[in-house]
């Protein structure tokens, strides 16, 4: 055989020598001896190709010399037994990281379980970090920290995020010195015109031309905006995102140059901007700001600027703030009547994204995980007082022998580290997929693009921390009580080591502290879960299934009068409802199921001093068709009908719960409504009918009262079409957009989707906190539950003997069986005592979190505590009945 | 009067170097041991030994190269210093002693 034909050695095996040999000749020559061998094994046996025979040696020498290199010192573990240079502290160390690892080896029962729990523990804390710290993190600027956000906040509105005017905008970036510049972004919906796909409805932003600039991001190709595109009456321009880019126009670099139609408007492709930008929020599309002179701008134009800049070099965040505190009052000077209560505020810009809420959730998950992470600790550290007291013996005689405190508590130490370590390669693990199911879950939702949910160095550093402070933290309190171990007592107290470790009070308090967090975790959960997530998936009083929504919106520009919008719509109402398949057709600003917009009202007999005194409540323009599509029906008088036409008297159906609550014990037919503040200018509108609730809150419990207005009186240009179909919904989608584009073919139809898919994305993000948690608390109660075994197993083995005399003397079934049942269930009971004061400690915070004030709910306690209880039962029962099965000749005859 | 006796695996290996002589490569001088002890050397206790016994000044090495043109990489040739050769000594004379009058026991059936 020619030697060309043999197999070359595996690239993993070279990789691994590569890294673990010394350098230079002796590491090459070492790699050539063993290339050889492998070659020659190959030619003696043609057509096999030793590839694991070479990854084995390679494997074996690598070992050898990392663990050399680690120690740094001469001897290896070699046979030889001459010339032993005197241990090291390392190498004493790792003999005895050896000796733990071969016992936990030789109980590999145990071993799995602690390493298990400890992965459990870990790939929570790990998961929830990740989360964290991928929702947390910095934005993907160069020095992020320098870039600032400009605006309002006024007093007593808790309203922290006010905008600027026009005019605000035009005269600060002349005056503003502090920044670099006074850049804005102004978010539009875009509708991409029907010519390389079907019309599409995007997110875009009006941007000035220094913005790019200030965030220190280049177009990927093509170039940004020019000054003279962002005067007034510039150049119609564009710049797209990559991912639009990709999607909709084949990555074509030819796109540049070439004309789109978006909102009705020809504009010149000039940049493609690098992937994964979509600033400010989740954009893909940006057209220049154009800001007019200070002096023509409307002084009490709607706020829609939000501003940002780059601290100039030298420049502090508080001098930015003085300098704009100055900016800000006099444009107060000029104008006092809009400014009521206004203060100019300057914060960093990332906190302008990322609120104080979302930090302390973000903590509040971290700390959950980390209660499971102290229960596994617990856990094993039971586990291991456990044996060290089977092995007290053992330890003993070596301690008598002359090995030093510090040797065995290093011993038990090394093993609770391997323990931890082997668990955290578990908890990495678990931390790579529950993040990764997370990112997938949420991703499309997450609020900024730069938010990313994958384990990166930060995370894995983060685990490594995890590991150390959890091996550290479980095999601490064994040790440490073992060394104290008085070698006379130990050997006199035989295997039953109790005494002599005085372990039993240790063991139960950490019992006791597992099932508390558990308790803990279980009541948050179940609290959580109370919330949406619960009243989302009651009956919600209309027909869900088989329904399709979207949401059509009207150009301004092409649809300019009310009359247009309707005839748009009963236009395109007719087609839909005579498409095959579609069982009913409606029109609606209110999808029920989802939150609708709430505005302020007026009762008509009522008297009200100020604006802040008007009602609020949810409002809707639908069709008449609505509630009927809904399969519903009106309680009290009549639902809208055609004739409720701007020519007829102005209308309105309440919901039971608005009926409930402003017109209790009487009828609303015949009160009359007005939907706007104190100075609305709305028509009075006359009660005809009530409705059932419909859901107008969206998934969540609070504040169902809403108002049904008619959408052909009072037409809208952004109206949702809903539909009841025969088949599957999502079947109709193409027929919807193909109606849509017969009455204006650049027309899209976006948010086309089921209503059952619509309510779940509402409730998403709560689904996903309360799976995690009820994820931790599960693993919290099973972790809890073999905690408690343990130790009483481990009570009865150790009072075997004392059973047996019992037994011996006639003690009934019933009262051995008792004892240790009721041992088991005191340490249930403190637990549950304690967890119950954690669990109210806790319960503002969730429910300010999570939800309203409907949570605080006595039976999710309930629950909870029975569920403890007989999981505590369970795990006791089986060290009980082998208390009862104890054989007093075979007990007596022991030790 | 070397400072520190040598361990029966280092004999072992000084011993082989010193029988394969001019090729006293890696390769040979595992295999010499292997033929004459019929007992497998671990590759990384072997290396280990070589780089131990270096250390204490008992061997060096300098690079050569193989004949065979399938061995590219370079190869070590060993050779046993006079410190090595006079600890060699050392521990024969300590075996012979102890053999000294338990042949009759002690020799091959």
């Amino acid at each position: 055989m020619s030697p060309d034909r043999l197999a070359a050695p595996p690239r993993l095996g070279e990789a691994i020598l590569r890294w673990t040999l010394p350098p230079g000749v002796v590491g090459t020559s070492i790699k050539g001896d063993l290339d050889a061998e492998h070659r020659a094994l190959q030619r003696s046996v043609p057509g096999k190709s030793f590839r694991g025979w070479y990854l084995g040696e390679a494997l074996k020498l690598g070992a050898r010399y990392s663990v050399l290199g680690l120690l740094s010192v001469g001897a290896p573990f070699g046979r030889s037994p001459g010339a032993r240079a005197p241990m090291g502290f390392g190498e004493r160390f790792l003999q005895e990281v050896g000796h733990g690892l071969r016992l936990l080896w030789r109980s590999p029962g145990l071993a799995l379980f602690a390493v298990v729990a400890m992965g459990l523990g870990i790939g929570a804390t790990a998961t929830m970090f990740s989360v964290s710290h991928g929702l947390l993190r910095d934005l993907p600027f160069e020095d992020p920290d320098r870039l600032v956000y400009v605006g309002w906040s006024q007093v007593g509105r808790g309203d922290d995020k006010i905008e600027l005017t026009a005019s605000e905008l035009a005269a600060w970036r002349q005056t503003q010195s502090t920044l670099e510049a006074l850049a804005a972004v102004r978010m539009v919906a875009v509708d991409l015109a029907g010519a390389e796909g079907p019309p599409e409805r995007v997110s875009g932003a009006q941007i000035t031309a220094d913005a790019f600039e200030t965030l220190r991001v280049q177009p990927a190709l093509g170039r940004g905006f020019r000054p003279e595109e962002a005067a007034p009456g510039g150049p119609d321009v564009v710049v797209l995102s990559h991912g639009l880019w990709a999607r909709r126009y084949g990555a074509d670099p030819e796109v540049l140059g070439r004309t789109l139609r978006m909102n009705g408007t020809e504009r010149t492709v000039v940049g493609i901007m690098p992937e994964g930008f979509r600033f400010p929020e989740l954009e893909d599309v940006w057209t220049p700001l154009q800001v007019a002179p200070a002096s023509e701008a409307p002084v009490e134009g709607p706020r829609q600027y939000r501003a940002f800049g780059r601290l100039r070099d030298g420049a502090s965040l508080d001098e930015a703030r003085t300098a704009f505190g100055v900016l800000a009052r006099r444009s107060m000077l000029a104008h006092p009547e809009p400014y009521q209560g206004f203060t100019s505020r300057v914060i960093p810009y990332y906190e302008y994204y990322v609120g104080a809420d979302a930090v302390i959730i973000m903590i509040t998950l971290v700390v959950i995980a980390s209660f499971v992470l102290l229960i596994a600790c617990a856990t094993v550290a039971n586990l291991l007082l456990s044996r060290a007291a089977g092995r007290s013996r053992e330890l003993a005689v070596r301690s008598a022998l002359g090995a030093s405190r510090g040797r065995i508590m290093a011993q038990l130490l090394a093993e609770s580290l391997a323990i931890a370590a082997l668990g955290g390669i578990l908890g990495a693990v678990i931390a790579w997929s529950g993040a990764a199911l997370f990112h997938r879950t949420i991703a499309g939702q997450l609020p900024f693009y730069w938010m990313d949910c994958r384990i990166d160095g930060t995370v894995l550093t983060f685990v490594g921390l995890l590991v150390v402070a959890a091996g550290v933290l479980a095999g601490i309190a064994p040790a440490v009580r073992v060394s104290r171990v008085e070698a006379g007592v130990a050997l006199r107290d035989g295997d039953r080591g109790s005494s002599s470790l005085r372990l039993g009070r240790l063991s139960r308090a950490l019992v006791v502290a597992e099932v508390a967090l558990s308790f803990g975790l279980l009541t948050t959960a179940g609290m959580m879960a109370k919330g949406p997530l619960i009243y989302g998936r009651q009956d919600p009083g209309f027909e869900s299934a088989h329904m399709l929504t979207g949401l059509v919106s009207l150009r301004r520009d092409e649809y300019p009068d009310a009359s247009d919008w309707s005839r748009f719509f009963r236009e395109l109402l007719a087609r839909l409802d005579a498409a095959p398949g579609v069982q009913a057709a409606a029109l609606t600003t209110s999808v029920p199921g989802l939150p609708a917009n709430t505005s302020r009202f007026q009762l008509r007999d009522a008297v009200y001093e100020k604006e802040e005194d008007l009602p609020l409540t949810r409002i809707g323009f639908v069709a008449p068709q609505f509630i009927r599509t809904l399969g519903a029906e009106a309680l009290e008088g009549r639902f809208f009908a055609d004739g409720d036409d701007p020519d007829g008297e102005a209308v309105a159906v309440v919901n039971r719960s608005f009926a409930q609550r402003f017109f209790p014990g009487e009828s609303p037919l015949g009160r009359q409504i007005r939907t706007g503040g104190l100075d609305s200018q709305d028509a009075w509108a006359t009660v005809v009918g009530v409705v059932p609730d419909l859901r107008m809150n969206g998934p969540k419990p609070e504040r169902p009262e809403g108002i049904l207005l008619p959408l052909y009186q009072r037409p809208q240009r952004s109206v949702d079409l809903l539909l009841r179909t025969s088949g599957d919904p999502s079947d109709l989608a193409p027929l919807v957009r193909a109606a849509a584009a017969e009455l204006d073919p650049d027309l899209p139809v976006s948010q086309l989707r089921t209503l059952h898919a619509a309510m779940a994305d509402e409730t998403r993000p709560e689904l996903m906190f309360f799976t995690l948690v009820l994820i931790c608390g599960s693993i919290a109660l099973v972790l809890a539950a073999v905690g408690l075994f343990g130790v009483l197993a481990f009570s009865v083995r150790r009072r075997t003997r004392e059973i047996g005399v019992r037994i011996a003397l006639g003690a009934e079934v019933r009262s051995v069986l008792w004892g240790v049942l009721r041992g088991g269930m005191i340490q249930v009971t403190v637990g549950l005592a304690a967890g119950l004061l954690l669990a109210l400690a806790l319960a503002p915070l969730v429910r300010s979190l999570f939800a309203g004030d409907q949570l605080m709910d006595w039976s999710v306690y309930g629950v909870v505590t029975a569920l403890m209880l007989g999981t505590g039962f369970a795990a006791s029962l089986i060290p009980a009945t082998r208390a009862v099965r104890v054989n007093p000749v075979d007990a007596l005859r022991r030790d | 009067m070397p400072s520190s006796p040598l361990g029966e695996f280092e004999q072992v290996v000084l011993l082989a170097i010193l029988r394969q002589g001019a090729t006293a490569f890696g390769l040979e001088v595992r295999s010499e041991i292997e033929r004459c002890t019929s007992r497998t050397v671990s590759r990384g206790a072997f290396y280990t030994t070589l780089d131990r016994l270096e250390k204490k000044g008992y061997l060096d090495w300098e690079e050569a190269k193989s004949d065979d043109p399938a061995r590219t990489a370079p190869l070590r040739r060993f050779r046993v210093t006079s410190a090595g050769l006079e600890a060699l000594r050392a521990s024969r004379r300590a075996l012979q002693a102890l053999w000294r009058g338990l042949e009759e026991t002690l020799e091959d059936a």
